[in-house]
């Protein structure tokens, strides 16, 4: 029972890091439309960073954050304002395949830059434990998990209390309306997706102290953000949140009662049955699917 | 023979790259060093994956990024049974492709009918269940270590001491995939994907069955795929999980068939023919920095993407054509799909009219009642009735007017007629026969061809290619669909655009072409929805014209129009709908004139 419980727990810190990793990708598909194969190197990207400072100075990830962050956004930003934006009307096919491109892109520069070996952050804190009666956390985690669901908080906070995030959701359900409104839709898209781009980042550093890095790190998070966003929906914010806490549990329960050569395979058969049967994910409404 | 017809219509039209394409089988025998070989072997081989990924994502614009998984199953089905009982590979590979075929019947069947992302996002899944199966099944996949076809060679083991033999099937597979993508181009089939690919909805207002279709081209595309991977796995003798079946492989296809132009039967070839060579070389050359020919890979698709998203074959084509006008040369020799002429000067203003071909007898059964008979339809959207228990019946050879206020339910009459939407109540019979639960397509193959207000071109596809569509209800052949196709631009006075790309089309012109789609179908029902809203009173009288000699060539037409004049100068006969009821019927000017139509359009709601 307590083991059980062991499990439950650090399925869930896990899932709330994969939540955090995954609203940036369902906020960017909700407003933008785009699905963005590219955003687990972003991930990557932050975690780089995390390692780079931690590497030249001694600064913990926690330290390097506000740096990180700031990075982050102008990576977004860029990205948007030089590739994105010409794509916006096109074929959400030729979408698809320029974030695919991107992503191929950035995980070889990775590796021409960093080399493929695993680099990892050593702070003191990665070996520490919380130590609460019979559950034993460990501290990396259960700051990432503090954090991330901070971070969710204030999402939601601006999407629902600021102009920004109001002007957002409104594009999110009808871009055309939105303009009429006077809203400027790719002002709109570059804020998503900058805003995106740098909660993922803060995903990545909050994992540095746990995961080591190396050039395909986002690729296997890329996969998993987007079954927590299939899961909940697509392009449901709350939904990615309760998406990314239910793939912890699934990935920490397949775990330790089938081993871990099958906890890939037990969340894949999740999001295939998921897909099949109810492709507007968990909680959504019908016809999510039908939108794009 | 319709076959081989294809393959001389393309060889004619492009004949600068099937010279390539044949002729680069030489390049292996004149170089002599093993590398050039190897890459040769290698362009060879995913230039005829990259095809095989063409012909269904290509085609229908529907990308699957886990085509790799058709990949694995080739190559471990070929590799496991030779492993185990000692199948020849030549045989093996032919049962990965029927494994291939049933994986695609089980994933297609239940995936295709996704919409875009989740479509994509199923690919991806499957794929990587697949590599999850290969690492775990270690009994017949070996695991993540992998199989190792041990070094006996022989033709019957598909092993081979040079390279030159494996770059002989590679070539062959390749030549095979090309053969098919250009059959399947100048076929029913090819230009029923496209216009599924351009917009699936329209396409099935036209005919097409775009489920069947879609699997069909889906499973095609696997097996085709599957037979790349059984030659993958003997030309490097080593296969395992990631290096078979990863993303890599995946996006490696598509960049190929983008590069090239997907949706062209040659661009795929091409892409592989350009990057294949480049991408080995950058690896090779470049050693010490690794990364660098993935990267600069990744940078060419997003350009190619951000600035030429056709790809480079339609770019070459448009130039070998300048050049060819510049040096004054025949324009089809290089350029083959160079823009025709802009066509016949005065003959284009004002086209000659034949009357279409006589309307198809759909039942063959003689049939004197009305054709169309609609029985008490109801249909609501939630709680809003938009018909509400309508009758109404369709003479023979009429020209019957479809009118009243917006929002009456003129559009929802015609989209519960064509199967477009179900119906909440009621039902539909054409020519005696129950049609209430037909889909779009039935509906249409039975007779019933429709036009948009909102017009549908497919934008992709040329004019002609546009009228195609339509023609395959009544034939299988291509020539002579293009034959009824280009006697309906004809009769639409669309003739000199037949080269033009449809999205090229102003407004006038995309209602004609509205139609000309139509009436390639050889309806023997026709309805048209506002096909004069939005032209000029000159086009208006044209289209009048139009309707009236589609309707004297015994077409029954039905149309909504709130052109009025139009209406009483070509109907016989109205009927007026308000609020989903039928509130009158008769000859037009009675219509008009009645109050209580008057009141309908003027607002006094209700009738009262």
């Amino acid at each position: 029972m307590e083991q059980i419980a062991q499990v439950l727990v650090s399925g869930l810190l896990s899932g709330g890091v994969y939540a955090l990793a995954s609203v940036g990708l369902a906020l960017i598909f909700g407003v933008v439309g785009l699905v963005n194969f590219a955003h687990g190197e972003y991930l990557m990207l932050a975690m780089y960073i995390a390692w780079l400072a931690y590497d030249l100075t001694g600064a913990s990830p926690y330290a390097s954050m506000p740096l990180n962050l700031a990075l982050m956004a102008v990576a977004g930003y860029l990205t948007f304002r030089i590739i994105m934006a010409r794509v916006i009307n096109a074929d959400h096919s030729i979408q698809m395949l320029i974030t695919l491109a991107l992503s191929m892109a950035l995980q070889n520069l990775a590796l021409m830059l960093w080399k493929a070996d695993y680099r990892t952050v050593r702070i003191e804190m990665t070996n520490q434990v919380i130590d609460a009666g019979f559950l034993v956390i460990s501290a990396p985690r259960a700051i990432a998990f503090a954090v991330a669901a901070l971070a969710s908080l204030l999402l939601y906070l601006f999407l629902q209390r600021t102009w920004a995030g109001t002007a957002m959701r409104a594009v999110a359900q009808d871009g055309r309306a939105a303009v009429l409104m006077g809203i400027s839709l790719r002002r709109v898209y570059g804020q998503a997706f900058v805003i995106g781009t740098v909660l993922v980042g803060l995903a990545g550093l909050l994992l540095s102290p746990i995961y080591p890095v190396f050039p395909l790190v986002g690729a296997g998070f890329s996969t998993l953000a987007f079954i927590v966003v299939v899961l909940g929906g697509l392009s449901s914010v709350p939904g990615a949140i309760a998406g990314g806490l239910l793939v912890g549990v699934v990935e920490s329960l397949a775990g330790y009662f089938a081993g871990p050569a099958y906890q890939q395979a037990a969340y894949f058969l999740l999001f295939i049955v998921v897909l099949i049967f109810r492709p507007e994910g968990i909680a959504g409404g019908r016809g999510g699917e039908r939108r794009r | 023979m319709s076959l081989k017809a294809a393959l001389r219509a393309s060889l004619a039209a492009h004949p600068v790259m099937w010279a390539l394409s044949a002729l680069s089988v030489a390049a292996p025998f004149a170089l002599d060093s093993r590398y050039y070989q190897d890459i040769a072997v290698m362009t060879f081989l995913w230039a005829g994956v990259a095809c095989a990924w063409n012909l269904y994502s290509g085609y229908c614009r529907r990308v699957s990024i886990g085509h790799a998984a058709f990949l694995g199953i080739g190559a471990y089905t070929s590799s496991a049974l030779f492993l185990n009982f000692g199948i020849s590979p030549w045989a093996g590979m032919l049962a990965g492709g029927l494994l291939s075929v049933a994986a695609a019947l089980l994933i297609g069947g239940s995936t295709l009918r996704m919409r875009g992302s989740f479509f994509v996002l199923s690919t991806i899944a499957f794929a990587k269940i697949l590599e999850v199966v290969a690492v775990t099944a270690k009994g017949v996949t070996g695991g993540s270590p992998g199989l190792l076809i041990p070094y006996r060679p022989g033709l019957a083991n598909m092993v081979f001491e040079g390279k030159l033999p494996y770059a002989l099937i590679c070539w062959g597979y390749m030549m095979l995939c090309l053969a098919i993508c250009v059959c399947v181009e100048r076929s029913k089939a090819g230009v029923r994907l496209s216009a599924i690919g351009e917009n699936r909805e329209a396409a099935e207002s036209l005919g097409v069955n775009s489920s069947g279709t879609m699997l069909a081209a889906f499973v095609a595309s696997a097996a085709l795929t599957s037979l790349g991977g059984s030659i993958f796995a003997q030309y490097f003798m080593f296969i395992e999980p990631s290096s078979v079946m990863g993303m890599g492989n995946s996006v490696n296809i598509i960049l190929l068939a983008i590069a090239g132009g997907m949706g062209t039967a040659f661009g795929p070839v091409l892409g592989s023919f350009i990057l294949t060579p480049l991408s080995n070389l950058l690896r090779g050359g470049l050693t010490e920095v690794s990364g660098l020919h993935g990267f600069v890979l990744g940078v060419i698709m997003i350009a190619v993407l951000l600035f030429r998203p056709d790809g480079i074959l339609p770019q070459l084509r448009i130039m070998c054509g300048r050049l060819a006008a510049a040096f004054g040369a025949g324009a089809g020799a290089a350029g083959g799909n160079a823009r025709p002429a802009e066509a016949a000067g005065p003959a284009a203003a004002h086209p000659a009219r034949p009357a279409p071909g006589p309307a198809r007898d759909a039942g063959a059964a003689p049939w004197d009642g009305p054709v169309l008979e609609l029985v008490s339809v109801s249909k609501s959207f939630g709680g809003l009735k938009a018909l509400n228990g309508l009758s109404l019946s369709v003479r023979e050879g009429e020209l019957l007017g479809l009118i009243g206020p917006n929002g009456s339910g003129k559009t929802t009459l015609f989209d519960c007629v064509t199967g477009a939407l179900p119906l909440s109540g009621g039902k539909v019979l054409f020519r005696g026969a129950d049609i209430s639960r037909m889909k779009p397509w039935e509906i249409a193959r039975a007779g019933i061809a429709r036009s948009y207000q909102v017009t549908q071109p497919f934008g992709g596809m040329s004019v002609l290619g546009n009228a195609m569509v339509g023609a395959f209800c009544v034939t299988g052949d291509y020539g002579e669909a293009e034959a009824a196709a280009a006697a309906s631009l004809m009769a639409v006075g669309l003739s000199h655009k037949s080269g033009a790309p449809a999205k090229s089309l102003n407004i006038g012109e995309r209602k004609k072409l509205e139609i000309a789609k139509a009436l390639s179908a050889r309806p023997s029902l026709l309805l048209l929805d506002e096909v004069m809203a939005g032209l000029t009173p000159t086009e208006v009288a044209e289209m009048g014209e139009i309707v009236a000699s589609i309707n004297r060539s015994g077409v029954t037409v039905v149309m909504i129009e709130h052109i009025m004049e139009a209406v009483t100068s070509l109907c016989e006969r109205v009927a007026v709908l308000n609020f989903g009821e039928k509130i009158m019927e008769g000859a037009p000017r009675e219509a008009l004139e009645s109050p209580e139509v008057a009141a309908a359009y003027l607002g006094a709601a209700d009738g009262s």
